[in-house]
């Protein structure tokens, strides 16, 4: 019983110890409490899912007999469950989760319905999992990142739009009346994404564009909704946690009007130079390359914001988890969005376009700089919901190098191997055989990097487990294990 | 959790570094501050620099002229003809009229009324095998009508016709009324002179902006 005992001791901890202490910020994450720990436990559960879909998927790429009798994990299902289930399953949720986090601390109030929030967070998980059963069915529709079956679509926009609700509903209620960036790149992401939802939903599912024009309505919708949800809402969490883990300003901040506007002016557009080459007219993917390219601009003042506000408090990044993993998803940052640019280009596109290459950049994207970051976020949120340490370093230690280890070689395989595959198809007397025998060292060491993401993940899941059901300890039933956070340091120049 | 097993460099808490609210009137008041001298600035700045010049010269290079944007470019052997298309020679352009007029009398309207035997419909629309307006020794007069079209009785080979031909003038290029009429005056037996793009110029220049013809204004040619 003492398991109950602790769950019910981690939701509603009654702590001993000044009243006053950080009590504005107890007060807010209690209010949040129930929906973030539900987000949060979705998203830990559906990584472990997404990763063994990826290993499973990664292993059938070099050893083909790998569960060949299963007629639920046939190849075609099990890819685009991975990706399906990384996306709405894991990035959602983290992301979100940190959204709800940013916005109720910024805003000082919280004006989100609990009960509310919590149907519709409970209502998107219910439509992810649906979809994951309507996959292994057979009912899969043929869009990327869209495959869950057609009645799925109208629950997750249901789902989606409850949440964004609550998510305004808390920015309305906000108390400082500045916005800081972080805000405005939540607010936009919400907004992209129920758009770009609805848009594709309509024109792939609903009534149907002919021909070509899926392709270019589908590579637009993939590209968004990294461009345009998950890229934001990391975004968001760099930046917020930038001052509140290292305790200095963020360098630069003048100018994230600029990163903000170009990047959502740019981003929208980039995705459809995938199609370059495809039966579409030049000038639309010569619109999505300039677009693509045009991401260099907020590139540069992000990265430049992130890494010499990190580089100036180097020290810290060795003390703290969570600014450990914002370190690695902003250097991260910085490749992606090389090979995102330059691998737009005609010239690159001539070799990568049929290969492994974009899946390899695609993995570094969510992977790599969106799931470091709200690994991150979420490393700073958990004690704060319990008022409880993190069960052991060790294991967020361990879950950091595993994470690090994994985005690297997945991605050194599938973007090297993706060149190399990309060049060998070229060649005028492809022989397939000879192709994928070239290609498995590759894939060899894919799997090895699914393997590393899937250990992390699982310490994912029990760092949350072990922090909701651990005893609380002395300690921990005082307020006073959280210091209260001083007033940033500011001297106008 | 023990202490031994903990990692010493790694707190269980990360510790707040600045409050929320601190945060938000810090960065509202960096906003405030007056635009000065920075590396951000400088180097936003060469990527924008960057952007528009490489943005400029894609443009150019891929949305051209308006014949590149019609352009589908699905296979390898399609981009290779057209990166030749576009490193060709440039020099004086030769026109195969006869092969240009042949696709345009199936694709154009001809074919409806003149048929595909060039033999008209009776009373209507008269016949182009052997029609004295198209056979003259100066293909002047069948490029007059064709820019600006006929209207009203005609008598052609002795059988009395009344149509109406719109003018194509407006719609078709200097060398496709060429291609016509050189195509019109070659098929079906007819054996005549070809017309050059620089001769239809010369004749439309001539009767410029005018409505269609009639069988009487133009009797002055035959004989």
């Amino acid at each position: 019983m003492s398991f109950i005992d602790n769950v019910f001791s981690s939701l509603r901890p009654e702590l001993s110890g000044d009243a006053e202490n950080r009590a504005r910020e107890r007060a807010l994450d209690g209010a949040i409490r129930f929906p973030l720990l539900s987000l949060i436990k979705s998203s830990s559960v559906w990584l472990v899912i997404a990763t063994i879909f990826g290993l499973i998927a990664s292993i059938k790429l070099h050893s083909p007999g790998f569960f060949a009798d299963c007629p639920i994990l046939t190849y075609g299902k099990v890819e685009p469950l991975f990706w399906n289930t990384l996306v709405y399953g894991w990035l959602f949720n983290a992301g979100l989760a940190c959204a709800i986090f940013i916005l109720t601390r910024l805003g000082g109030r919280s004006g989100a319905p609990t009960t509310f929030l919590t149907i519709s967070i409970v209502l998107w998980n219910t439509g992810v999992m649906l979809g994951v059963i309507g996959i292994m069915a057979g009912e899969q529709l043929p869009y990327a990142w869209l495959e869950f079956p057609s009645f799925v679509g109208p629950v997750l926009f249901i789902a989606f739009v409850g949440i964004g609700l609550s998510c305004l509903l808390t920015f309305h209620a906000r108390v400082y009346r500045s916005s800081y960036v972080s805000q405005w790149w939540i607010l936009a992401a919400l907004f992209s994404f129920a758009w770009i939802y609805t848009a594709a939903q309509v024109m792939l599912v609903c009534l149907p564009a002919q021909g070509a024009i899926q392709a270019l309505i589908n590579s637009w919708y993939v590209e968004n909704v990294f461009g345009l949800f998950v890229a934001p809402t990391a975004f968001a969490t760099i930046l917020y946690l930038i001052p509140k883990t290292l305790g200095s300003h963020v360098i630069g901040y003048k100018y994230s009007a600029y990163a903000f506007w170009s990047w959502i002016l740019f981003s929208s557009f980039a995705g459809v130079s995938d199609l370059s080459f495809g039966p579409i007219p030049v000038w639309v993917s010569s619109l999505g390359v300039v677009a693509s390219f045009g991401l260099l601009l907020p590139t540069t003042t992000l990265s430049i914001q992130f890494l010499s506000s990190l580089f100036r408090k180097f020290s810290v990044i060795w003390s703290s988890a969570t600014a450990r993993f914002l370190l690695a998803g902003s250097v991260i940052f910085l490749i992606l969005m090389y090979y995102k640019i330059f691998g737009s280009l005609r010239g690159s596109l001539a070799t990568t376009q049929f290969s492994q290459f974009d899946s390899g950049v695609d993995l570094l994207a969510l992977l790599g700089f969106a799931g470091m970051v709200f690994t991150g976020g979420i490393h700073f949120i958990l004690p704060r919901l319990f008022n409880k340490e993190l069960p052991s370093s060790t294991i967020v230690d361990l879950q950091f190098w595993l994470q690090l280890l994994g985005v690297m070689l997945v991605s050194i395989g599938l973007i090297s191997g993706g060149v190399l595959h990309g060049e060998l198809i070229n060649e005028s007397i492809a022989n397939s055989i000879a192709v994928v025998t070239a290609l498995k060292s590759g894939f060899f060491l894919t799997t090895l990097g699914m393997f590393f993401f899937f250990l992390s993940s699982v310490c994912g899941v029990v760092t949350y487990f072990t922090i909701l059901l651990s005893n609380r300890v002395e300690a921990e039933q005082s307020v006073d294990l959280i210091n209260e956070a001083p007033e940033l340091e500011y001297t106008a120049p | 959790m023990s202490e031994d097993s903990q990692n010493k460099n790694l707190p269980g808490i990360d510790e707040g570094r600045a409050s929320d609210e601190s945060i938000v009137k810090t960065h509202a008041r960096i906003r405030r501050e007056p635009s000065n001298a920075s590396p951000v600035l400088f180097f936003t700045s060469m990527a924008l620099i960057t952007v528009l010049i490489f943005g400029w010269f894609y443009f150019r290079r891929y949305m051209g002229g308006e014949e590149n944007t019609q352009i589908y470019l699905h296979e390898r052997s399609d981009i290779a003809l057209y990166q030749s298309w576009v490193d060709r020679p440039r020099g004086p352009i030769v026109y195969d009229y006869y092969a240009i007029g042949e696709d345009l009398y199936t694709r154009q309207a001809c074919i409806g009324c003149h048929m595909p035997d060039g033999q008209g419909k009776p009373g209507e629309f008269p016949p182009l095998v052997g029609s004295e307006y198209v056979i003259l020794e100066d293909p002047t007069l069948p490029t007059k009508i064709l820019l600006s079209g006929l209207i009203g009785p005609i008598t052609v080979k002795g059988n009395e016709y009344n149509g109406n031909m719109p003018a194509y003038g407006g719609g078709l290029k200097d060398h496709e009324i060429a291609g016509l009429v050189t195509y019109i005056r070659n098929t079906w037996g007819n054996e005549a002179s070809e017309t050059t793009a620089d001769d239809v110029a010369a004749v439309r220049a001539k009767i410029g902006q005018r409505p269609q013809w009639t069988a009487e204004e133009l009797a002055s040619y035959l004989d």
